[in-house]
């Protein structure tokens, strides 16, 4: 008894709740239309969107990219390829560094691996390219000249590693080297 | 003999209009569909090709005749190009017992504007309501490949149930017409629609036609979201365009035969009778696509249920009510 | 044997088994620093605490110090047990630098593994890390003292496995600090294998700095072709190149570790200026170009000459393949050879020697690790065969009592006795050893030829005296085992010290023979060369136009000791020089065709190494110029291309196979199998050796064929006494050094910083008689054509008589073979003045 009259109500409800839809529905059509034509009206992509990949540099203006591989590594795809070298200063850096865009899926796995805060996923997506050869970027054509999104970093102030920024002992959050040759704590 | 030239040469001038009429409706009314839709999601739809996308059903034909024609390696290849054929053809066929008006008079003969009016229009129109579903059936088999058999299967299935209510919802009709002959059945709504008398024949009728027509909320064959695009996941080019013609044909013919069973045919007033006719099929096509804007599709044990234990019942209580105030009122 | 249970798994386990190697047994990787099976254990990182429920000591323990005992019951990842550990990798990385990014160890860094699957994720210590200085350790070896994890491995390793001193720990507490004790390169020629052993990057590889990481590299199991011990190795290439090497783990030879030479040597398949092009008369040409002049010059010889003219030149380089390949196409040709280019004379001592090697008494390096006693006669081991240093080591660690009887200045990390003899004695030292020992046993159950040869001994015996410790040592010794080189001897020392293995192979004295063979495939090159022959004799022939026609086939001694007018003379009168070689040499520039081949990480091939065990290596790349050498130091080229470049190289097999007739596949690993076929059924005694050309980690050992079972040798008695110290004349020899002596690792870039400059090392006595004094320059002159400027170094540790110096490829040695120079006073000259 009590089934059927809730199926009633039930039956009812789902009457009111279908012509509410067909009354909304239909209260669009009077509605401007919220779609942006694209290439005559362009938006400002929020800063965290994900298109075009560049390098950045750290607040001194050098290199950030330390060459590690890990970018390539977790890139699902596999369009990141690049050869790690040695600078005469000790710091590591890529002697040459290939995005290919024609295979980039632009997810951002490379922004979250990068220990250095080197790759940058930037909200320029406008880069279709006719010849697909155009699309293969160099490590020139990668770098830009500013911080990006996290410009105060400097991955060698904590790296502990002695390069041009200082030999050991002097980065952020380190005690003076040890003196192995004396055994006073 | 010349009267026999004369006729033929009418038969083909008719043919020639509705063929021609009916096409071009099919591709404005994608147009439609995709301009009304867009409004009802409050987006533009199409308006690259000409002024509003006018030209944009010219663009889609060009796109599809210039594709490449695309056959699955192991398809069953005379079947695979039979299917949207049989689904186009049994669609346009339909509106050939369809009446637009009244006989004219020229040169004292008399011309009934209908292609041909059968004596059995009704049936004939469920004949081939049941021929396009081997159209569906045969290419998802055809295609040999899991989504299409799905889909071709679903469709079967689907058309296969809800031919019954459509037939049981008609029985009214006739009953109160008194022929099966849709020129007859328009007729006898020269006093008021079919509608006002038989308001739940009318809806278990709009409700199994949307369902025979495979459009949402009734798509289960080409639920693009669980099986590609169904049974025609395979086709390409022109073939596809087939399928899609024959859809939107049938959303006309539909939008047709309700005209001419609930709605009075091409009966009104101020305006020629064919005009009325289709001011009607395209109201009740645009009524379609709004269903399409608002509804979301159906789970299959929904749609089963509607059908068999919802339209069927319903339509049989219906014809029994029918009867009896027939017989009451004599 | 002891059952527990661990992880509600039980296990039964030999005594002395430990929990960690037990837990191992069952899968059960419980973490571990400190611990490594070749040092043992010391708990020293606590990184291996597991849960001990029931047992003589319940709750947290280190699985590496415990003793499985019967009804233990432990668990690994009990919730204790879990959060010890997690609390120890916390501790262990509070100091730890921020710099995996920046190390080469990132990516196979056992603390990394060990740190994320302990969870350790967000460092919770604020404080400042402590920070060490670096040390500069040599070329070959990085320090970086930050990344310290404080286990131990480095100096128990260097200083108690191999025996070397200068690498050891400083401070205490956190500030504990392992090095030197200042800057300077590590003596050790088994300082590399601190890389492997470290388990974060404290030490890390120099010569493959910042060159990749391990996911990007192609990897693949490798055998050693840097000496005959056949080590197993692990070699990494990435982008065409060969960027690494690390120690393979095969407890019947190498067990965990590898030399310097042999983890550096690589550098020879990367070098720029290696051969990559076909060659006619030196110019570069198409393959095909070449392979058909190659057919037509042999075909005018075989139609103007005599097939004998032709003759084939191998090396102990060349593949097992090769080898055979070679030796059924001059059968089936009628062409002289093949000639194996040996060293002068090691050719025939390495056939005595195999002839001599019965099989019960093949030693391996796990036999001599385990040995109680070892004499080591006309070897000098770091140099000849760095890693059986180390299983001397080990057998000296153990106990072992270790003699070597070699004229050369012999310098081991340990403790051992050492007899300068000249190699004229050395038979009479080892008779007289032999004979003590024996004296008394009851040597009735010999045969005539045993107890003839036993006579021999004791005639020899009366020459020679020998210290009384080393006769005691050898007759209370359970294992023992003779180990025999194959440079410094005479002819007839390998056969004489084969049987006398078999004198004290007696039922309560199991005796082991260990020959040390010239060459990665000596014993292959010594199985299946011509007998008759060797090198020198072939120059004869060429010089008496016996032979028009020679091929030479990656060559070795011939190849690189030609610059001289007379070698220039006799290679003109050849008609026809073909030469197959990876390395560029004289003999290569002066051929008339010549065709690259490919090493055997790109063609891949069996090696058999000095006991007998065949291992085979697969093919690590397909080869071809590096990338970094195609790009310039830049970027790669952009553009696709379907050949590779500087890949034209063949197998030396293919073109031998092909001008026999052999049908092959045009496939690469096809014809790789083929070939491995072809090679296994056509000769009896490889049968053994599996057709799928995979001899797994320890390699298949395989029986050498015409053996003279339970039957001695009789050895001519010859001695003469040309070892007289009376006689003006100083015999100069050239002899093998760790670094810079073996062919193919002397042309590896890594090595050349710690290839020593060329002393020639002397006996004070002689240096007296000479007049000269340590470090002093003078000049050797070999003949009227040959000057060799060098540097005296006085070593008291050696025989008199003798000027050794290190056999340098490029050395401008007039004699074939580097055959040892009778020098006259008057041929050595000092810098300033005449000597006297």
């Amino acid at each position: 008894m009590t089934e059927i009259q809730q199926k009633n109500i039930s039956i009812l409800t789902a009457i009111t709740a279908i012509g509410q839809g067909f009354a909304t529905t239909f209260k669009h059509l009077f509605r401007k239309p919220i779609t942006e034509q694209y290439p005559e009206e362009k938006r400002e992509l929020p800063a965290r969107s994900r298109a075009r990949i560049v390098l950045t540099r750290d607040p001194d203006g050098r290199e950030r990219c330390v060459a590690c591989y890990l970018c390539s590594a977790v890139c699902p795809v596999s369009c990141i390829s690049m050869q790690s070298a040695e600078k005469p200063d000790g710091r590591r850096y890529a002697a040459w560094f290939r995005i290919n865009f024609g295979r980039c899926i632009y997810c951002g796995l490379c922004e979250e691996a990068c220990p250095t805060s080197a790759i940058q996923l930037t909200p320029d997506f406008e880069n279709c390219r006719r010849d697909i050869l155009t699309l293969v970027y160099e490590k020139e054509d990668l770098q830009v000249d500013h911080g990006g999104k996290d410009a105060a970093y400097n991955f060698y102030e904590y790296a502990g590693v002695a390069t041009d920024e200082g030999p050991k002992g002097s980065h952020e959050k380190e005690s003076p080297p040890v003196n192995v040759r004396s055994n006073m704590p | 003999m010349t009267l026999w030239i004369s006729g033929y040469i009418l038969l083909l001038v008719k043919f020639g209009l509705v063929l021609g009429c009916l096409l071009f409706l099919a591709a404005y009314l994608v147009w439609a569909e995709r301009k009304l839709l867009a409004r009802l999601q409050i987006r533009y739809g199409p308006n690259r090709a000409g002024k509003f996308g006018l030209l944009q059903p010219i663009a889609d034909a060009v796109k599809m005749i210039t594709k490449e024609d695309i056959i699955p390696a192991e398809a069953d290849q005379s079947i695979f190009l039979l299917a949207p054929t049989v689904v186009a053809a049994t669609a346009l066929l339909m509106f050939a017992v369809v009446p637009f008006g009244e006989s004219l008079a020229i040169m004292g003969q008399r011309i009934p504007l209908v292609i041909t009016d059968l004596n059995v229009g009704l049936l004939f129109i469920f004949a081939l309501s049941s021929l396009g579903v081997y159209g569906v059936a045969l290419g998802g088999w055809a295609s040999n490949s899991k989504y299409s058999l799905l889909g071709g299967i679903r469709g079967a299935a689907q058309m296969i149930s809800y031919e019954l209510a459509l037939g049981l919802s008609l029985v009214p009709v006739v009953m109160l017409a008194g022929s099966f002959s849709l020129v007859d059945i328009v007729n006898a709504q020269s006093g008021y629609p079919y509608i006002l008398v038989q308001p739940v024949s009318f809806a278990v009728f709009f409700i199994s036609a949307m369902a025979e027509s495979k459009r949402i909320p009734f798509d289960l064959p080409e639920a693009e979201n669980e099986l590609g695009a169904g049974y025609h996941t395979e086709y390409s080019g022109m073939r596809f365009g087939l399928f899609f013609i024959g859809e939107y044909v049938h959303i006309q013919v539909l939008g047709a035969l309700t005209a001419v069973f609930f709605l009075g045919g091409w009966h009104g007033p101020f305006l020629p009778p064919f005009v009325w006719l289709l001011v009607k099929m395209i109201f009740i096509a645009l009524v379609m696509i709004w269903i399409r804007g608002t509804l979301p599709r159906l789970r299959y044990d929904q749609l089963m249920a509607l059908g068999w234990k919802v339209l069927v019942p319903v339509s049989l209580v219906n014809i029994i009510v029918t009867g009896a105030v027939i017989l009451m009122v004599g | 044997m002891p059952t527990l249970t661990i992880d509600s798994r039980q296990i039964s386990v030999p005594g002395n088994t430990k929990v960690i190697d037990a837990a191992e047994r069952l899968g059960i990787m419980i973490p571990r620093f400190c611990y490594h099976p070749a040092l043992g254990a010391v708990g020293a990182c606590r990184v291996c605490a597991v849960n001990v429920k029931e047992g003589p000591m319940t709750g947290i323990q280190m699985s590496c110090m415990l003793d499985a005992g019967d009804g233990m019951v432990i668990s690994t990842h009990d919730k204790d047990a879990v959060d010890f550990r997690m609390a120890v990798i916390e501790w262990l990385m509070m100091n730890h630098p921020h710099d995996c990014p920046v190390c080469d160890e990132g990516g196979h860094c056992l603390l990394q593994d060990m740190t994320v699957s302990g969870g350790h994720g967000m460092r919770r210590y604020p404080g400042p890390k402590r920070t060490h200085q670096d040390q500069y350790l040599g070329p070959l070896v990085q320090h970086e003292m930050n990344r310290c994890i404080q286990c131990y491995r480095c100096v128990r390793y260097y200083r108690e496995y191999t025996g070397y001193k200068d690498l050891g720990v400083l401070g205490i507490g956190s500030r504990v600090y392992f090095g030197r004790t200042g800057d300077g390169r590590l003596e050790s020629p088994f300082a590399g294998n601190l890389i492997d052993i470290c388990p974060t990057g404290v030490f890390t590889d120099k010569p493959a700095r910042f060159k990749g990481r391990k996911w990007d590299f192609e990897r693949a199991a490798t055998v050693c072709t840097h000496c005959s011990l056949g080590c197993s190795t692990i070699t990494s290439s990435r982008y065409r190149e060969i960027i690494r090497q690390e120690a393979g783990i095969s407890p019947d030879t190498n067990d965990c570790f590898i030399c310097d030479r042999g983890r550096y040597g690589f550098g020879y398949a990367n070098l720029p200026d290696r051969p990559r092009q076909y060659r006619v008369n030196g110019n570069p040409c198409s393959r095909q170009t070449a392979w058909a002049k190659a057919l037509d010059l042999l075909d005018t010889t075989a139609n103007t000459n005599n097939p004998s003219t032709v003759a084939l030149l191998v090396s102990a380089r060349c593949t097992l393949e090769t080898l055979v390949t070679a030796k059924h196409l001059c059968h089936r040709k009628g062409w002289h050879g093949p000639v194996w280019d040996a060293p002068s004379g090691n050719d025939i001592k390495s056939r005595n020697a195999l002839d001599a090697l019965a099989p019960e008494l093949v030693a391996t390096m796990k036999d001599v690790r385990e040995s109680d006693f070892i004499l080591a006669i006309g070897t000098d081991p770091v140099n000849e065969a760095p890693v059986l240093t180390l299983a001397l080591r080990q057998a000296q660690r153990n106990g072992a009592h270790i003699t070597v009887i070699d004229p050369r200045p012999v310098s081991l990390p340990f403790d051992f006795e050492h007899l300068p003899t000249s190699p004229e004695e050395m038979g009479d030292q080892l008779a007289a050893i032999v004979c003590a020992a024996l004296g008394g046993t009851d040597l009735s159950h010999l045969s005539p030829a045993g107890k003839a040869f036993y006579d021999d001994l004791v005639l020899r015996n009366a020459a020679a005296t020998v210290p009384d410790e080393i006769v005691v040592a050898l007759k209370k010794s359970r294992h023992p085992v003779i180990v025999c080189g194959t440079h410094m001897v005479n002819e007839d020392l390998p056969v004489l010290a084969g049987e006398c293995a078999r004198m004290i192979n007696q039922p309560e004295r199991s005796a082991g023979l260990f020959y040390v063979l010239p060459g990665a495939n000596g014993f292959g090159a010594a199985m299946f060369t011509e007998t008759h022959t060797n090198a020198g004799l072939l120059l004869d022939k060429i010089k008496s136009n016996d032979i028009k026609t020679l091929i030479a086939i990656e060559p070795e001694g011939c190849a690189h000791v030609h610059s001289s007018p007379a070698m220039a003379g006799i290679l003109k009168s050849l008609d026809c020089l073909l030469v197959m070689d990876y390395l560029e040499s004289p003999l290569s520039r002066a051929a008339d065709v010549f065709i690259p081949t490919a090493t055997v990480f790109e063609s891949g091939g069996i090696f058999i190494n000095q006991n007998g065990t065949g291992r085979s290596m697969q093919p690590l790349y397909m080869g071809g110029t590096p990338i970094f050498q195609t790009g310039r130091t830049g970027p790669p080229p952009r553009l696709f291309e379907s050949d590779i470049p500087g890949a034209e190289h063949v197998p030396a097999w293919l073109p031998l196979a092909d001008w026999m007739g052999l049908s092959l596949s045009p496939d690469n690993s096809k014809r790789r199998l083929e070939i491995l076929k072809y090679t296994i059924e056509n000769e009896p005694w490889l049968s053994a050796l599996p057709i799928s050309g995979d001899t797994g980690e320890t390699g298949i050992k395989l029986r050498i064929p015409n053996r003279r079972l339970n039957e001695f040798a009789s050895l001519p008695h010859t001695r003469n006494n040309a070892g007289n110290s009376n006689s003006p004349e100083i015999s100069l020899y050239t002899v093998e050094q760790t670094f810079g002596t073996e062919l193919l690792s002397s042309g590896s870039p890594a090595l050349d910083e710690v290839i020593p400059q060329i002393r020639a090392a002397m006996h004070p006595a002689d240096a007296e008689f000479l007049n000269l004094a340590d470090g002093e320059n003078l000049t050797l002159v070999l003949d009227e054509n040959h000057e060799l400027p060098c540097n005296v170094k006085i070593e008291t540790d050696m025989a008199q008589g003798f000027i050794f110096i290190p056999r340098r490829p490029d050395l401008p040695w007039p004699v074939p073979g580097f055959a040892p120079i009778p020098l006259h006073p008057d041929q050595i000259r000092r810098e300033k003045g005449d000597l006297r």
